[in-house]
């Protein structure tokens, strides 16, 4: 049976640079993509997954950090860098590959990527899900030397109102009546899709506020199968891509963050000394990788003795000293409780959240309960406003500080309901 | 069988505040008056252990303090341990003085706490004040204690109605008490108004919800009470020294509005004396943020849970109160050299149960009780004192 694409999720940047969706400062490559595919639900952990690929902005490191952070050592994983053309030969990369089993793909762009042309268009994540069900379908996949007039085989392509051969250019997705359903702004370079600007079809109202959703929900969708035609057009070379709608796709967001204002573009790594702000909490690397477990996959050590649960997992049952046959569990990141709570506001800030504090001002902290009982710490996501006890977060991956030349990653939260309690 | 115990003989305090003076003059400042103020004098040959407190803040001589105390105090060849429990150093460092003349082992110890803060620029400052707290979870959450304490304060507000103007409260009567203690870092009273009008540091904990940052150093000379006798007429014995600890995380401990240290300690303390808690005169402890101070008052067991900020608003806890609290201002006014502190409320201790405090005089006290807490309440220790 073909590949085809069964369930898609996006995660959208938490930080505003004017209308530009645009990293916050704690948001990378790594983290956007880990939000997408955390939206993709157990799909993106299944023991099933045979291959992970990472297309786009992604550093060298996610090719041991991605799996490490959905807890699937050992699967393959391929690395492509570049942009939409490169998506779409991706998915089309998995037909009829050996062994069968669901992939995950996951896509990045950055906004900083075109900072160097002086255009900056936002970031984006997508991760999607492809196996041997009923789904979207990529047939077909052909690239070709960028066309001066904005076309490709023979079809239209709207330049989002800007002059032939100057950036951005644009990625579209089309119904079969070559109506125009979503459009997205592309930079040129690597990078894949950003910044969607949805178009809502002719008399269909406003425009949509999940422009994948609308692209995979194409018009006609009910009459299965249903055919599609996209083209996506690069720096160098426009891609056309044909495929077929044969079933429905689920489709998920990512935890919406609340929204940083930004005044400056961020600023690129390679622009920055990640040890710049190293003078703090001191956790060597090798005690940092040997928390990761807890640390990015919320593991606890349940013990059989006590049916208790241990939050940070260290090899020994906190309450009975018990150290043999402890059983590994992820906490469920769903449903945490807030049990007590803080801004810190400037100055009480450890010297390696100064940067945090120079952008957002203050940061909101919590003691948070998970469902299962153990309890964590996290800062929260975004600018800093009261949170009342009982109220629910979401732990995400972020950037916490860099450290010896590298980021350091670790969860913090969303508040996703706030307590009405006192 | 009557226990061995040991007695204050001595005890010496610097000035507390951002001073120009460094370590080594801090020591000997404080060591000379301590020996200084034993009654018919003491050799200093005689001392045949110490033990220090200190964290070490800034870094200079990190290591082995031990000996800049040995050289500073002139001690020869007696062994010197330094003692590191954050900021309750100097707590844990009397303690183990006090063991050492309780097991028989010593006759004559001295105790010191140390800390010098004001040396490092502000950024490496705060660097310091987070070394004691939870590294890898608190601190990369991004919280210092101020933090921590106030994720206690708002939970301790929540589930009992705490209102701020306690916590201001703690502050105003620390302050007013502070006046007139010339050791201490602030002589500044405040009102409530000011308090919680001061900018936030960690909601809902404001500047003047918090101590400074501050240089000194204490020295306490103790003695087996066989010992003390020959050497004072009034010597301040120890009536029992507990100690307990805690998870280094809040987030790993049973209660977010209560340190099982702190209760464990003062089960211990209690235990080992011949008095219970109405026969304690007054309290020093440890009020590092205003909530901490109401906290101490409910796992000391002078307040039931939830009780200490109507205590506290009723004015039972002021110098002129039923229960003292900090009569020499406490951490909040008297300022917190990280690892003098504990041996700074022992020095209060000594004075008032001598009748020696000058101005801040609690009438006829006998007995008290001092309480050193280190981290957010990973360690403590609860000492109680009685005249003899």
């Amino acid at each position: 049976m073909p590949m085809a694409i069964v369930a898609a999720a996006v995660a959208r940047p938490s930080a505003r640079l004017g209308p530009l969706a645009v990293e916050a400062p704690d948001e990378d490559a790594f983290t956007l993509a880990m939000a997408a595919a955390e939206a993709l639900g157990e799909r993106a952990r299944s023991s099933e997954l045979a291959r992970i690929d990472l297309v786009g902005d992604h550093a060298p490191e996610a090719e041991w950090a991605v799996p490490e952070a959905l807890g699937l050592g050992g699967v393959a994983i391929h690395r492509t860098s570049g942009g939409p053309a490169h998506l779409f030969e991706a998915i089309r990369g998995h037909e009829g590959a050996d062994p069968p089993g669901t992939r995950l793909l996951l896509a990045v762009d950055l906004s900083r990527v075109g900072r160097a042309t002086g255009t900056n268009h936002g970031a984006l994540a997508v991760a999607l899900a492809l196996g041997p069900g009923p789904g979207i379908r990529v047939d077909h996949v052909a690239t070709h030397a960028r066309s001066p007039r904005g076309e490709t085989e023979g079809l239209r392509v709207d330049r989002l109102g800007r002059p032939h051969g100057s950036e951005p250019t644009a990625l579209l997705i089309l119904g079969d009546d070559e109506r125009v359903v979503a459009a997205a702004r592309t930079a040129g370079g690597p990078g894949f899709a950003t910044s969607l600007v949805p178009r809502a079809p002719p008399g269909t109202g406003p425009a949509p506020t999940t422009p994948f959703a609308l692209a995979l929900r194409a018009p006609g969708v009910d009459d299965l199968p249903h055919p599609f035609v996209l083209a996506a057009l690069g720096a160098e070379r426009d891609v056309h891509v044909r495929g077929t709608v044969t079933g429905s796709v689920a489709w998920s967001e990512a935890t919406p963050s609340p929204t940083l204002a930004l005044s400056a573009p961020p600023v690129r790594d390679d622009e920055r000394s990640l040890d710049a702000r190293s003078e703090g909490a001191y956790v060597p690397r090798p005690r940092y990788i040997e928390n990761l477990p807890s640390r990015w996959r919320l593991e606890a050590d349940w013990c059989p003795s006590c049916s208790r649960l241990t939050f940070p997992a260290r090899g020994a049952c906190a309450h009975c000293g018990r150290t043999q046959e402890l059983e590994r569990r992820s906490l469920a990141r769903s449903v945490w409780t807030v049990d007590a709570a803080t801004i810190v506001r400037p100055g009480a800030q450890p010297t390696e959240f100064d940067g945090t504090v120079a952008v957002a001002g203050a940061y909101g902290v919590v003691v948070a309960r998970s469902s299962e009982g153990p309890r964590a710490t996290f800062q929260l996501v975004g600018p800093a406003t009261p949170v009342p006890i009982g109220s629910r977060v979401v732990p995400v991956l972020r950037r916490l500080y860099p450290m010896e030349g590298e980021w350091r990653y670790g969860r913090k939260a969303i508040v996703v309901a706030a307590s009405d309690a006192r | 069988m009557v226990r061995r115990r040991a007695a204050l003989v001595g005890a010496g305090h610097t000035r507390f505040g951002v001073v120009p003076e460094g370590p080594r003059v801090l020591l000997r400042t404080a060591v000379d008056a301590a020996f200084g103020s034993v009654d018919r004098g003491l050799d200093r040959a005689r001392v045949e252990e110490a033990f220090l407190g200190t964290l070490g803040f800034s870094g200079w001589q990190l290591g082995n303090p031990s000996a800049v105390l040995a050289e500073e105090a002139r001690l020869g060849h007696a062994p010197v341990t330094r003692v590191e429990n954050a900021c309750a150093s100097a707590g844990f460092a009397l303690r183990a003085g006090v063991r050492a003349i309780e097991s028989g082992d010593r006759d004559v110890v001295l105790v010191v706490g140390l800390e010098k803060m004001s040396d490092s620029p502000s950024a490496h400052r705060r660097y310091w004040l987070g070394v004691s707290g939870d590294t890898e979870w608190e601190r990369l959450a991004g919280l210092t204690f101020a933090g921590v304490y106030a994720l206690m304060a708002s939970r301790h507000m929540a589930d009992y109605g705490t209102p701020a103007e306690a916590l201001a409260e703690v502050a105003v009567k620390n302050h007013a008490n502070g006046q007139l203690n010339p050791n201490a870092q602030f002589h500044k009273t405040i009102d409530r108004a000011q308090v919680l009008a001061a900018p936030r540091v960690a909601d809902p904990l404001g500047l003047l919800d918090c101590c400074p940052v501050t240089d000194g150093a204490v020295a306490l000379l103790l003695a087996s009470e066989e010992v003390a006798r020959a050497l004072t007429d009034t010597p301040v014995a120890v009536a029992g020294a507990g100690a307990g600890s805690d998870a280094l995380a809040l987030q790993e401990r049973a209660s977010l509005t209560s340190l099982a240290a702190t209760r464990h300690a003062a089960e211990e303390a209690f235990r080992r004396a011949s008095f219970g808690r109405p026969q304690v005169g007054f309290l020093e402890v440890h009020d590092c943020f205003t909530i901490a101070e109401l906290l101490a008052l409910e796992d000391l067991g002078f307040a039931a849970p939830g009780k200490a900020a109507e205590m506290t608003l009723e004015g039972a806890t002021a110098r002129s109160g039923r229960l003292p609290v900090n009569p020499d201002g406490g951490l909040k006014a008297k300022g917190h050299p990280i690892g003098a502190s504990g041996a700074s409320q022992a020095y209060e201790a000594f004075v008032q149960l001598r009748a020696a405090a000058g101005a801040r005089q609690i009438p006829g006290v006998e007995r008290a009780l001092t309480h050193n807490v280190g981290g957010s309440g990973a360690s403590a220790t609860v000492t109680l004192f009685e005249r003899t």
